[in-house]
């Protein structure tokens, strides 16, 4: 070995000193804490949307550091670096080193001052590491321990804060739950990470964390309360409101909240815990009293048993088309009818489930039943672009249910696949989505006469034409397996002319196996198994049951570190007439309802006219309109009709981590739900009520701020009802009020007063 | 003469040169951001000139600062007397039960330098860690003067000196004899010693 001796009379290094300040407050350390290490991220470029496949273009996401950020030990643990506590900022590589004679937690305090790869950040971020991470590190305290702070450190500070999980523990159930394949790798900065599906997993977990943790950074700014942040929106109760309906305040609701908190309530938003999948099964047609106990029903009833209930939840609407489009976000957009057809039917940039999941960095699917000939899911088809444009530039199917012709040429038949019954098809802004033919999926079997060699297709399973149990069902079943052998038989490897994509009919079952579900699923069976064309025969059970267990036995849901919740409910009852929540059933007799849109903000209002089509009331012309008319006085209320089943089952009760067999009889609707889910995966701010889309911000707190411009809510006989809120069970009944079950609902257990349980119904570990 | 002769008869030349005596050691690492660690020592030449053993009188200076004591608030803090211990790979701690070496390559260093006994006191007021430790992968050099701050910790944010390298750079490091305590007999074979290895530190160079 070379010696570095360098000998014989070399003269000492000049040293460039620079000038010594004397330390005015210096004490001997207790003990030596010395870390270094990166702060590290991800750098989101979030998709654009537009109603063009030309203008529009996918999300991307780098690797990133932060440069310019403040970091420090929390001496006092408040999440934040404050005058006296040890700290320093990011070199332009993330890179920090710092020492302390304390141990304590790391904070990443990152400014608008600070960069992200270079580029500004516009709104404010902590990120976090738990002191247990330092230990963990410190291989002795003469050393530096390498931490680094990233979203994920975060997120494991906060399980270890509230799960009282150990540091190991905390970091394995995060490498598990998001797909690492080495637990370690969770802590790297993302841009050190070798493994390149790891660094995948890593990436997409921080931009969902990084967007929450922004949140909670503005929580703790604008000094929101408990009570915003959990969701309940009479804490304290709102001027001009019966006070008999004011929600229960817990002592702490008009608390403010440090970061630790409220980085805690950014991953409970409203109260609604963080999921990584969410199933929705919907169903046709039917209203709670037709499902709720049914004979033929005897799979989703043990569902709905062993599950948790809503026992007043509502359709929006009447028939298929404006339910469906509630599902998706959150309006009708003045539908009343199936008129709005051909698709896309919602031209400009609407907000919408399927792209604000996009936007924050989330997928979505939705899983349409005999999607045949099936363009979805296919790279190949991706855009569309060649499909005729009558069918919506993607699918063949039409709501006339007639015949049509492909851009191929060659004729299909209507099938089963009832297209209205989607949830993101109807936005012009979805459909031109790079990957939007990704998306839209297919489950269960193919409907049609024949395959593209001209031969009969043998509809084993399902049958698109009995009704009964005997119709080739099993419930263990599998339905591509007909369909499979078919294809083999027929050599078939696609269901149309000059595809090449493998045959993969039954998507769902395919992408349950890989992990490739999405973490919004819509699963929509066809007219034949969602109870639309039949009604509760038993088939509609197995085929929903089939779906469930499908879920039940794959990977993700028997995993706990995962969360996974399964819902079945349906677009509408039978004979709905009017609906719940945050909408005016009244009209004006044209078919047209009364439309209001608000900034961003959600304090300009403008409405739109109610005789202006309701496409051209949504292309981004917002205060451009006025109204032609006064709406008339809201006086029915709305929590008479439209009632059905919303059933809830998540793993975590399966596994025994949450309640089961519990109920919640505050009134909910479509428009819940879709607030909801913007809760559950993190797509608005709670303190921000314009960040909701369209009427899933209408709570009573909105509709009394801008009850100038609602009037159809002036002389509402009970604001709460005609309200939308999460699905969190904040709302406690008044010891006095009286259920009554509206027309079409069972009667909950409850008949007077408070559940007997105000747990949130989606509670979890 | 290749390169491992040379440094073979170099090694073999300055051991005999220094064996019977104690000299004064300089040290010298420098940081990737610049900062640099200064010092000296003495100690007695070991392991055929590759190392320097028996370490006393350490002296040590962060960036020009040095690792002294600081009267702050009628309190003295910090000691006088700095300490060398070495790290023990198999048990992954400081440990005073060995004679400390510190090694002329960088890369087989294993030490701290501090104001305290590092086997028993992980609270020091400045410190000077160097590790090579291929059992436990720990490849650092800390120098940390807690007690001072200058320019370098001022421009970071950092209240006190701080520098690390994780990993350290072998080549960063040197180590050289500076004040050899000859005995008058050995004298001369000293002297020829140190100039072959004159002569080969200018060819190494010019290689």
């Amino acid at each position: 070995m070379k010696s570095d001796f360098q000998l014989l009379r070399p003269s000492k290094v000049a040293v460039a000193v620079a000038s010594v300040l004397a330390l005015g407050s210096a004490s001997a350390f207790a003990s030596v804490s010395i870390v270094q290490g990166v702060v590290g991220g991800a750098y989101f470029t979030p998709p654009v949307f537009a109603d063009t496949a030309a203008a529009s273009s996918a999300a991307s996401t780098v690797a990133s550091v932060y440069a310019g950020v403040t970091v420090c030990f929390d001496l006092n643990g408040n999440g934040a670096c404050d005058a006296g506590e040890p700290s320093t900022t990011t070199s332009s590589t993330g890179s920090f080193k710092l020492s302390s004679s304390t141990l304590a937690p790391l904070v990443a305090q990152i400014g608008t001052n600070a960069t992200n790869n270079g580029n500004p950040i516009s709104s404010r971020n902590v990120f976090r590491a738990n002191a247990a991470q330092i230990q963990a590190a410190t291989k002795n305290p003469l050393l530096a321990a390498t931490v680094n702070i990233t979203p994920l450190s975060t997120e494991v500070a906060l399980a270890i804060e509230n799960q009282g999980l150990s540091f190991n523990q905390a970091t394995a159930n995060l490498a598990q739950r998001i797909g690492v394949s080495t637990a370690s790798n969770v802590l790297l900065p993302p841009n050190q990470v070798t493994n390149s599906a790891d660094q995948a997993a890593i990436l997409k977990e921080s931009v969902i964390a990084q967007g929450r943790l922004t949140l909670a950074a503005k929580f703790v700014d604008r000094g929101d309360t408990v009570g915003e942040l959990r969701g309940n929106f009479d804490c304290p109760a709102v001027a001009n409101f019966d006070s008999a309906n004011a929600d229960v305040c817990s002592g702490t609701d008009q608390s403010t909240v440090a970061i630790p908190a409220a980085q805690q309530w950014a991953f409970n938003l409203e109260g609604m815990p963080q999921y990584d999948y969410v199933f929705v099964i919907v169903e046709e047609n039917e209203s709670q009293n037709a499902v709720y106990g049914k004979s033929t029903l005897p799979y989703i009833n043990s569902f709905l048993n062993s599950g948790n209930l809503y026992y007043n939840y509502f359709s929006t609407g009447d028939p298929s088309e404006p339910n469906y489009l509630a599902l998706g976000a959150a309006d009708d957009f003045g539908q009343t009818g199936d008129e709005a057809i051909p698709y896309p039917a919602i031209v400009g940039v609407v907000p919408n489930l399927a792209n604000s999941m996009k936007a924050a960095g989330l997928t979505w699917h939705e899983y349409e039943g005999s999607l045949w000939p099936s363009p979805a899911g296919t790279t190949a088809n991706a855009g569309a672009s060649s499909w005729n444009a009558a069918t919506g530039g993607i699918y063949f199917d039409n709501p006339a249910e007639s015949t049509i012709t492909g851009a191929d040429g060659i004729t299909y038949p209507s099938g089963v696949v009832a297209k209205k019954h989607n949830t993101g098809v109807w936005f012009a802004d979805a459909v031109a989505q790079p990957d939007y033919a990704l998306n839209a999926r297919s489950i269960s079997g193919a409907y049609g006469t024949t395959d593209v060699n001209g031969n009969a297709i043998p509809y084993l399973y399902p049958s698109n034409t009995n009704s009964t149990a005997a119709d080739n069902y099993t419930a263990a079943g599998d339905w591509d397996s007909a369909l499979q052998a078919h294809a083999a038989a027929n050599n078939i490897t696609s269901w149309w002319t000059g595809n090449t994509q493998p045959w993969v009919q039954d998507q769902f079952k395919a992408d349950l196996a890989s992990g490739n579900v999405a973490n919004l699923n819509i699963i929509v069976p066809d007219t034949k198994d969602d109870m639309h064309d039949l009604g509760t025969v038993p088939r509609t059970d197995y085929w929903a049951e089939n779906v469930v267990k499908k879920i039940e036995s794959s990977a993700i849901w028997n995993d706990p570190t995962k969360r996974v919740a399964i819902v079945i409910t349906f677009d509408e009852g039978e004979s709905a007439t009017t609906a719940c929540c945050g909408w005016n059933p009244e009209r004006t007799g044209d078919g047209k309802a009364q439309l209001v849109t608000f900034t961003a903000n959600g304090t300009e209002v403008s409405s739109q006219s109610a005789e202006s089509p309701f496409t051209e009331a949504y292309k981004g012309s917002a205060g451009t309109s006025t109204l032609t008319f006064t709406p008339p006085a809201y006086s029915n209320g709305n929590h008479g009709h439209g009632v059905t089943t919303f059933g809830l089952y998540t793993n975590q009760m399966a596994l025994g981590n949450a309640p089961g067999g519990i109920y919640d009889t505050d009134y909910y609707s479509h428009f819940s739900f879709v607030r909801t889910v913007q809760d559950i995966f993190g797509l608005a701010d709670p303190g921000q009520a314009g960040t909701y889309m369209n009427r899933s911000k209408y709570t009573e707190t909105f509709i009394n701020q801008n009850a100038t411009v609602l009037p159809e809510f002036a002389g509402s006989a009970n604001p709460h009802f005609d309200a939308v809120r999460a699905m969190n069970h904040v709302y406690q009944f008044p010891a006095d009020v009286t259920h009554v079950a509206p027309a079409g609902a069972v009667t909950p257990p409850v008949t007077v007063g408070p559940d007997p349980v105000q747990t949130n119904l989606w509670e979890t570990n | 003469m290749n390169v491992l002769v040379k440094t073979v008869v170099a090694a073999a030349l300055i051991s005999a040169s220094a064996a019977a005596g104690a000299s004064t050691f300089d040290f010298s690492y420098s940081f990737a951001d610049g900062q640099q660690v200064t010092g000296d020592f003495t100690g007695v030449t070991a392991d055929g000139g590759q190392s320097v053993t028996s370490i006393s009188n350490i002296q040590v200076q962060l960036n020009g600062i040095a690792f002294a004591p600081v009267a702050v608030g009628g309190q003295t803090l910090g000691n006088a007397t700095l300490q060398a211990n070495t790290w023990n790979p198999a048990t992954g701690a400081f440990v005073d039960s060995t004679p400390v070496t510190i090694y002329a390559n960088g890369a087989l260093n294993n030490f701290v330098i501090s104001d305290v006994d590092a086997a028993t006191n992980t609270s020091p007021d400045y410190e000077f860690a160097y590790l090579n430790d291929l059992t436990n992968s720990l490849f650092q050099v800390v120098a940390a003067n807690f007690l001072q701050t200058d320019s370098f910790s001022q421009a970071e944010g950092n209240s006190t000196q701080l520098a690390v390298d994780s990993p350290g750079t072998a080549a960063s490091w040197k180590l050289t004899e500076a004040t050899p305590v000859p005995i008058p007999a050995s004298l001369a074979l000293f002297a020829s010693g140190l100039g072959f290895l004159g002569f080969r530190s200018r060819s190494r160079r010019a290689a």
